[in-house]
């Protein structure tokens, strides 16, 4: 320890009450010199006359008393917590710098063992074998070895994600912006950090903060691919401190009744999913992050500028305070007076940024990403089933519009689900026409259900079966039939059967047993697997390359899925889509959205989702299909319907290229 | 140099001093030992990947059985302890990282997964001591590799003595070395320990794997009473030593980080204060174009709270952890060579030759304690090249025959 009397600002000192503090002021005024201390969560201020010693590197900043947590709740008005001028040092808490304390420390658990070796204690040999194995095995010896790799177990890995998770613990001290470009695994990228993290016992306890929407998402892919078990938060207790690992929406953890606690428990790890909600650092999801004081920090975006450059600077703010320096001097020095999202001195600000973001682009990752190759079926139905769709979306539309709210509520979600099965295929909406009649539904007409349901029953072959047998029956290729109804898979199943056409079946009523067993066929000789989506979420089924929709979701996230079932990295193969659509069917309009507006099916995996980030509808795309559907009274009204809504896309979709442009323009690309 | 002219002199500081030895006849060791090789000592068994090497052998070690099921599959029934422990009496595990689902039932075997972790910890639990001993190799002439391996020079050496071969305790450490502060690194680190010197060397993992060492000490095998704790606490003492200027460049290295992250705070805070002065000098309003504004205050606790962290973070420390002790008999036998100078005789020098190995085993320096194979007379005494050049006579370099 030395003492001193000529104090300066970032020079700490040792009070005998308080610990350590950091001098963050040094006034010297008419009659009093001053000096502002943080001790912990308080300023103090004391005189600057008194030769405080000074803390060699290494002192104890337990020292410091622990102040209350919440920073709201401590003063942090300026003076408000001030002590007077007038403080006295005392005699020193004896403690030693760093040059008097040993750099070496010896673990317990050696010790202990030699204490055992000196009472005469041997192990089996066999056992101290596992032992030593086992010890190399946990070693993470080099630092560029990544334990948690081994333990990955379905997911495919890349050097990009590898070289990006070594990069934030080697280089960026755990503290990064991972803004790699849709699509390139960031959330893996993540996981690989925090398991790696784990393993290396470098952090005890994790928080993901994600929207409401992805908690169980992120839950079940930490779960599936890592072996981490997180609890989600929610509701008014919420799971803070109970439980290491922690997942919650952003808007419930910066929540007054649970952001203190979150603060109290301080999370060795904070990931924040869709980080671009704090590009804004004036919101509370801003500012409670800011607080969170969290030793390593993952923010996650591939949009981390969109209409201001300021929202760059609040993100690395976040991570790095200071990285490019504060607001004015960013703006004095990388932005253009009149034009918030042109940069200037572009290359000095991205070795700025390198300091604290990754960001991989899909061109330099030397990932071979197949093509999409999209080829529609526009089928023509026959006279009688045209009729019965006519019908049955008449007396859904009917139902819906009557005027009868209670009728229109009550059978709302049923009347969207007949109206889906009828675009897959009769026999998929017969059952649900056969079961309303039969109940003799509630406000609904019974004579009119018993006669559609007859007329269903009794419809015949299907034109889009027809249409399957032909399209499958002239492929060399493995094919993925897809379809929402198990009706329909039934009814497939059978006409390929009867053709000839070898098939497997696939869905989430299967034993794991029988859907084991299918996969495995469906590898070997077997050529088309007629599969639901919910059987084939999680599945690789890379192996095969052509996917055929034999209908189609309303949600574009779903047919997103589907195809993502073969199209993901490491295909070899273009990927080729057929979709089946019959004309002039809900199915037709939709499929023109996703072709011709968002042309889902030239995106990568990933972009759908961002798209429709940009587009703002009132409910999900799929309530706004429907509502469409129901609310035109007539086919031109409909086709105009249809179309305004598909400019709002398409208007999305330019968006999402735009930001894309700036950001490939701003941000740093990490090395091959 | 002639075999002739190599010959040792009596070696008080490391050889001659055998307290801790038992000399005798060298005597075979116990039979019992089960079937363990030299590559079952922490090598992977080539025929499967190292983790399933690992988890099926030490499930075997603890009594469990195991039935390959199918490739990177295993069916394993637990042994009591264990089956109560983890609460399910059997399991098949899965070694393949391939898949991506599971058998019902079933556990993903791998160093990171739940149960890898499991059986990682199980098998590792507060660490292991050994007893092995080395096999004496068939047909070793101490006397010819002691001719061989040393170089004597200035000195003539006599007809050498050969002793009773003897079994030899040396004490393997192995431990794991965290250098925390940054970015944390690790280092695995074996120390191979004779306790009559002492003397300590590092014991790479090649040498260990051709050390061929089995289980148990050979019969009648009875070291010599040895301070153990000692023993580490000097071990532990000469690795910290020498690993001294890797400490040093680790805390260098942690403090230049945090020099660096505390300059970019200071600067970050002490100019946003001076900008908050500012705007409430200017009165001016907190439009979007001003920096977040915060009280003076606040921003000093931020940077007193940002201080902390950074300086926590760079707390520069190494952290040794021992888990593996490993006692090892090995055969030897003393080769003494009487030495004279200028006719008249000048004491003696004893080496050993290791019979397991077939090779010298390098003397340590009477002078500086130094393992070598090259003395120099220096008229009183032997002494190794780097102490002849410390006493201002540079070594030349050994002719043979000289």
């Amino acid at each position: 320890m030395t003492t001193a009397t000529a104090y300066r600002v970032g020079q700490r000192i040792v009070h005998p009450r308080f610990g350590v503090g950091l001098i963050v002021e040094v006034r010297h005024g008419r009659g009093s010199d001053v000096l502002e201390v943080v001790f912990g969560q308080e300023l103090k201020r004391l005189s600057a006359r008194l030769p405080w010693e000074l803390a060699g590197e290494g002192a104890e900043e337990d020292l410091a008393p622990r102040a209350a947590e919440d920073t709201e709740g401590a003063a942090a008005a300026e003076g408000e917590s001030a002590d007077d001028a007038a403080e006295s040092p005392e005699a020193p808490a004896g403690e030693d710098s760093a040059e008097e304390r040993s750099l070496w420390r010896a673990a317990p658990e050696g010790e202990a063992l030699v204490a055992r070796w000196a009472g005469g204690e041997a192990s089996d040999p066999a056992l101290f074998t596992a032992g030593y194995r086992a010890e190399r095995l946990s070693a993470w010896a080099a630092a560029d070895r990544l334990l948690s790799l081994d333990s990955l177990r379905g997911v495919e890995r890349f050097p990009h994600q590898l070289k990006a998770a070594l990069a934030v613990m080697k280089d960026l001290g755990g503290r990064a912006l991972l803004a790699d470009e849709v699509g390139l695994g960031k959330t893996i990228e993540a996981g690989i950090i925090l398991k790696e993290y784990l393993l290396r016992g470098q952090i005890r306890t994790a928080l993901v903060l994600t929207p409401a929407s992805l908690c169980e998402q992120w839950a079940e892919e930490l779960r599936e691919k890592f072996e981490l078990d997180f609890v989600v938060s929610r509701g008014a207790e919420g799971r803070w401190g109970d439980h290491p690992l922690v997942i919650a929406s952003l808007e419930t953890a910066r929540h007054t009744r649970h952001r203190a606690r979150v603060r109290r428990v301080g999370f060795d790890l904070v990931i924040v999913d869709e980080a671009h909600r704090l590009r804004n650092h004036l919101t509370l999801g801003w500012k409670f992050i800011n607080e969170l004081g969290a030793r390593n920090l993952l923010l996650l975006t591939a949009t981390p500028v969109q209409n201001d450059l300021r929202e760059l600077y609040n993100l690395v703010t976040l991570l790095r305070p200071g990285a490019v320096g504060t607001f004015a001097q960013f703006r004095a020095e990388f932005m253009t007076a009149g034009d918030r999202l042109k940069p200037r001195n572009t290359d000095k600000l991205r070795a700025l940024l390198a300091s604290v973001m990754i960001r991989a682009q899909r061109a330099n990752t030397q990932i071979k990403f197949p093509r999409r190759n999209v080829k529609t079926l526009t089928l023509d139905l026959s006279p009688a089933e045209a009729e019965l769709y006519r019908d049955v979306s008449e007396f859904v539309i009917r139902t819906i519009d009557s005027g009868d709210e209670d009728v229109a509520r009550r059978w709302y979600f049923t009347l969207v689900v007949l109206q889906k099965e009828l675009g897959s295929s009769i026999a998929a909406a017969a059952k649900t026409l056969q079961h309303l009649a039969n109940k003799a539904a509630t406000g609904l007409s019974a004579k009119a259900l018993k006669e559609l349901a007859s007329r269903a029953a009794t419809s015949g072959r299907s034109t889009k079966v027809e249409a399957l047998v032909k399209l499958l029956g002239g492929l060399e290729d493995k094919a993925i039939v897809f379809t929402q109804f198990r009706a329909s898979q039934d009814e497939i199943a059978r006409a390929l059967t009867e053709a000839g056409i070898a098939n497997e079946i696939f869905h989430g009523e299967q034993t794991w047993q029988e859907k084991e067993e299918a996969l495995d066929r469906f590898r070997g000789p077997i050529p088309f697997l007629i599969s639901t989506e919910a059987g084939g979420e999680g599945r690789n089924l890379q192996f095969a390359h052509i996917v055929v929709n034999y209908d189609l979701p309303w949600n574009p996230m779903r047919v997103e899925q589907r195809i993502g079932r073969v199209h993901r990295l490491g295909q070899e193969h273009d990927v080729q889509i057929y979709n089946l659509v019959a004309r002039d069917t809900i199915e037709s309009y939709v499929l023109e959205i996703l072709e011709k507006k968002i042309r889902l099916f030239e995106l990568v995996v990933g972009e759908v989702e961002e798209i429709l980030g940009h587009w703002e509808p009132e409910g999900s795309f799929e309530d706004e299909v429907f509502k469409i559907w129901v609310a035109s009274k007539d086919d031109e009204t409909r086709s105009k319907n249809y179309a305004e809504f598909a400019g709002r896309l398409a208007a999305a979709r330019k968006r999402y290229q735009e930001e894309q442009e700036l950001q490939k323009a701003l941000l740093p690309e990490a090395k091959a | 140099m002639s075999p002739k002219k190599r010959a040792p002199k009596a070696m008080s500081a490391a050889i001659g001093k055998s307290a801790g030895v038992a000399p005798g006849p060298v005597r075979r060791p116990v039979a019992a030992a089960p079937a363990l090789r030299a590559e079952d000592l922490g090598d992977d068994n080539e025929s499967r990947a190292p983790f399933e090497a690992f988890a099926i052998d030490f499930l075997r070690a603890r009594g469990a059985a195991a039935v390959e099921f199918a490739p990177l599959e295993w069916d394993i029934t637990l042994p009591l302890d264990l089956s109560k422990r983890w609460r399910r009496p059997s399991m098949r595990l899965v070694f393949d990282a391939s898949r991506s689902t599971l058998p019902r039932g079933a556990a993903f075997a791998a160093p990171g997964s739940q149960l890898g972790l499991k059986l990682l910890s199980e098998a590792r639990e507060g660490g292991h001591v050994a007893r092995l001993h080395a096999e004496e190799r068939a047909g070793v002439d101490a006397r010819s590799v002691a001719g061989e391996g040393l170089v004597l020079h200035d000195v003539d050496a006599g007809a050498p003595k050969i002793a009773v071969p003897m079994h030899v305790l040396q004490v393997g450490f192995h431990a794991t070395l965290t250098f925390l502060g940054g970015s944390p690194e690790q280092d695995l680190r074996s120390i191979l320990a004779d306790p009559r010197g002492p003397s300590f060397d590092f014991w790479e993992p090649d040498e260990r794997r051709r050390a061929h060492l089995e289980p148990g000490f050979p019969a009648g095998f009875v070291p010599a009473p040895l301070d153990r704790a000692a023993l580490w606490g000097e071990a532990r003492t000469w690795l910290e030593r020498v690993l001294e200027p890797r400490a040093d460049k680790w805390k260098r290295k942690a403090d230049e980080s945090r020099e660096r992250d505390l300059a970019r705070l200071s600067a970050f805070y002490q100019t946003r204060i001076e900008e908050e002065r500012d705007r409430r000098r200017r009165r001016r309003s907190e439009d979007g174009e001003a920096e977040e504004p915060s009280t003076e205050a606040a921003l000093k606790l931020e940077w007193g709270r940002r201080t902390k962290a950074v300086r926590a973070r760079y707390e520069p420390s190494i952290e040794i952890r021992l888990w593996g002790i490993e006692e090892i008999a090995r055969p030897r036998q003393e080769v003494r060579y009487p030495l004279s100078s200028a006719g008249k005789s000048v004491g003696s020098f004893a080496v050993e030759v290791d019979l397991a190995s077939g090779a010298l085993v390098r003397p340590p320096c009477p002078e500086c304690g130094r393992p070598a194979g090259e003395f120099w007379w220096d008229g009183a005494g032997l002494v190794c090249r780097r102490c002849r050049a410390r006493a201002g006579k540079p070594g030349s370099r050994a002719r043979k025959g000289s």
